[in-house]
């Protein structure tokens, strides 16, 4: 018993001594047994989890899913996707797609004969015969599509094949094609603007806002139709066109032919690429007379019946000014301006004076390069020094060079009331409320009422005869110049041109039309003038807008369309044209 | 022994039941995370395909095209302009707007087939001129018009038939 007893106290006593260290020795025992079980736990609770749980059948669609994911994350991070561009009534102009492009790598191809078959069926411009070559070749990488869209890419993926993969990337589209390519110009495969609207609105457009031109496609295809028609009728080699309204400058259409298309500006040619409408400075003629007549009428308040001696060719120096149809007498301003007498005008050009003459013309915009929403302006060729025969030819639009657009907002100032526009090309919703914006005058009421009396005379008794459009009162001016060659004027090759506007009688809209060096034809009687050529474009051009805008005509017997009659005092009647 | 003391064994036992609705819960989130981001992935797709179909609209609308499939296809012209009536007050009043029958539904038949099933018959048949010839089958008998024509239109139900799997697909595979 003592024995035992000291036995056990002696254990005991062993016990007291190691007891700290066993104990210790025991907890981690425990402590680590613990922790494998714990593992241990987690490992069979996630296995469930896994298989139980999470344990639906992997589907075709699961398939598909994770390699969608799969080439979402192969694709680099994109950046904000470029903006839109709108017409002013909301039709697509510029967009940008997302596309892939499907390629394979062979090596991880396992059934290419059933792939190349899948993908046959898929793709209906791909050959059985091409594609499974491609797939049994030794390469890593072999293009099999570009362009896969959405739907397409969704039926490869689910062909599930790993060595099909796909390479996303954004495209820029422009679902009106060539329509519109000179002013909204294009981008390189960057995404990055390279002309017109794409180029210097292209931090804008990156930055995802969308943009509304002020272009209307509707427009933007009748004035391309009827000038490509005048074109192709008289054998020229280009030709340019706009459609203003007269009262804010929104440039409603605006065209370049030849024209390209805006996918592949690469493929186009340079005189395809080039904008002759804000890109070309053009010696532009008779149509200047619009600015040497308001000239007239602001520095010397002259009457309509004031007559110039147009019977002599006027000399300067080695120059000789000519009429094209000499009239061999006095006219009075109304006859100047519709026979569009080159003597005539230059008189009058005298009689305002080289330096009011000038700077007037520098308040229209028409000696400056344009201030303009694309960047392709061209500088205007302005004589310098400004002799007193620069201002003879300036008076009827020879010897300065502006581009068609300048022209084009310079009548817009004078008929709209004598405001000045500036022209634009992205829509502001507030200014669009079709009244002038009253802010600087360049001519007085009286003269801007004047002017639109003259141009109204030209149609219906003038060179533009073939501009009238029965019950819309249009008015404007015929243009021929010969173009300079080689320092000379050449009498074979012309830019002929026609600005109408109408109603004349309170005018809204400016239709233009330039024909670059078109060719006389029999049934013009070997005319190619701005009066056959482009005048009868513009007829067509503005019959098209009245249905398309919905301008109602005014009767024979309404009041306006009497607009500018009683000019005709001043006209002597004379034998035949 | 201490260990498997009443007390112990208790905040054992909590913190395993802890444990597992936390695991739980972790695998809900997960689940819905993947849901939600296939959800995502699917509404990107459907509107990448808005895009395009958007541009490709626009595309088939060019005024150019219009006009030569107008010229080739109508016998209209454009309205000369001594056929504009000055104002629209000037016009007559309108027509009473003509009845037209529905068209004919672009989802197949065989797709459709669950959801007519539902719809109260007697609905449908005061609508239907021609009488319904298979009495079940709800609308399949407005297809009791000419036969469908030729192969165009066979692809577009196709599309269909797989966009509305597709949609089918998505609200089943909800819980």
């Amino acid at each position: 018993m003592i024995f035992s007893q000291r036995m056990r106290r002696t254990a005991i006593k062993i016990e007291g001594e190691r007891s700290s260290a066993l104990d210790l020795a025991r907890g981690r025992l425990v402590l680590m047994s613990g922790f494998f079980i714990l593992v241990y736990m987690v490992f069979a609770v996630r296995a469930f989890d896994l298989a139980v749980i999470q344990g639906r059948a992997i589907s075709a669609d699961d398939g598909v899913r994770i390699a969608e994911s799969a080439v979402e994350q192969a694709k680099p991070a994109v950046n904000i996707r470029r903006a839109d561009i709108t017409d002013r009534n909301g039709v697509l102009l510029a967009t940008t797609l997302k596309t892939s492009a499907l390629f394979a790598d062979p090596y991880l191809i396992s059934d290419a004969p059933g792939t190349a078959g899948a993908l046959a069926k898929i793709f209906p411009d791909l050959q059985y015969g091409e594609v499974l070559q491609k797939l049994q070749s030794n390469k890593r990488f072999v293009w099999l599509q570009r362009s896969v869209t959405p739907d397409q890419q969704y039926q490869v993926l689910q062909i599930g094949e790993p060595g099909l993969e796909f390479e996303e990337s954004y495209k820029r589209f422009y679902p009106q094609g060539e329509l519109t390519a000179h002013l909204l110009g294009y981008g390189n495969i960057d995404e990055q603007g390279l002309a017109g609207i794409e180029l210097s609105f292209n931090k804008y457009l990156s930055d995802g806002h969308d943009l509304k031109l002020t272009l209307d496609v509707r427009l933007q295809h009748a004035l391309r139709r009827e000038t490509l028609k005048a074109m192709e009728e008289f054998e020229a080699t280009g030709a340019t066109g706009a459609i203003m309204d007269v009262t804010t400058g929104e440039i409603l259409a605006g065209i370049s032919l030849p024209d390209f298309n805006p996918h592949d500006p690469g493929a186009a040619g340079k005189d395809a690429i080039f904008n002759r409408l804000t890109l070309g400075a053009y010696e532009l003629g008779s149509v200047f007379k619009i600015f040497s007549t308001a000239a007239l009428f602001e520095s010397r308040d002259v009457p309509m019946g004031t007559r110039f001696d147009a019977s002599e060719p006027i000399k300067m120096g080695r120059f000789t000014i000519h009429d094209y149809h000499a009239e061999d007498r006095e006219l009075t301003i109304p006859e100047v301006f519709m026979y569009s007498s080159n003597i005539g005008s230059a008189l009058m050009g005298q009689a305002v004076g080289t330096e009011a003459l000038r700077s007037f013309y520098k308040d229209l915009g028409l000696l400056d390069p344009l201030d303009f929403e694309v960047r392709e302006v061209a500088r205007p060729l302005v004589p310098d020094p400004w002799r007193e025969i620069n201002t003879l030819t300036a008076s009827y639009g020879h010897g300065v060079s502006t581009t068609p657009l300048q022209l084009v907002t310079a009548v817009s100032s004078i008929v709209n009331g004598g405001y000045v526009v500036k022209p634009s090309l992205v829509m502001n919703e507030q200014t669009d409320t079709g009244e002038v914006k009253e802010n600087v005058r360049i001519v007085s009421a009286r003269t801007a009422q004047r002017m639109r009396q003259l141009l109204r005379l030209v149609v219906t008794d003038g060179t533009a005869k073939k501009a009238e459009v029965k019950g819309y009162r249009v008015g404007g001016k015929t243009g021929t110049a010969e173009k300079i060659v080689n320092g000379k004027y050449d009498s074979k090759k012309k830019i002929s041109s026609f600005i109408g506007v109408f109603p004349m009688d309170e005018p809204r809209y400016a239709v233009f039309i330039m024909v670059d060096e078109p060719k006389g034809q029999k049934h013009t009687w070997g005319y190619a003038t701005g009066g056959w050529v482009a005048a009868p474009a513009v007829a067509r051009v503005i019959a098209s807008m009245t249905s398309i805008l919905g301008i109602p005509p005014a009767g024979e017997s309404a009041p306006e369309s009497r607009f500018g009659e009683s000019l005709k005092q001043y006209v002597s009647a004379k034998e035949g044209h | 022994m201490r260990l498997l003391r009443p007390r112990t064994f208790v905040i054992f036992a909590t913190a395993g039941l802890l444990g597992a609705a936390l695991l739980h819960t972790s695998q809900n989130v997960q689940h819905a995370e993947e849901r939600l981001e296939a959800l995502e992935r699917s509404a990107q797709r459907e509107e990448e395909k808005i895009r395009m179909l958007k541009a490709e609209w626009e595309a088939l609308n060019r005024p150019e095209r219009l006009e030569r499939l107008a010229d080739e296809f109508l016998d209209l012209v454009p309205p000369t302009p001594d056929q504009m009536a000055g104002d629209d007050m000037s016009l007559p009043e309108a027509m009473p707007i003509a009845e037209i029958p529905a068209p004919e539904d672009v989802a197949p038949p065989a797709v459709l087939q669950p959801v007519v099933l539902q719809v109260p018959k007697p609905q449908i048949k005061p609508n239907l001129p021609p009488p319904l010839r298979e009495g079940g089958r709800g609308r399949v008998s407005e297809s009791s018009s000419p036969a469908p024509t030729p192969s165009l239109p066979l692809k577009g139900e196709e599309d269909s038939v797989k966009a509305f799997n597709d949609l089918l697909n998505e609200l089943g595979g909800a819980p």
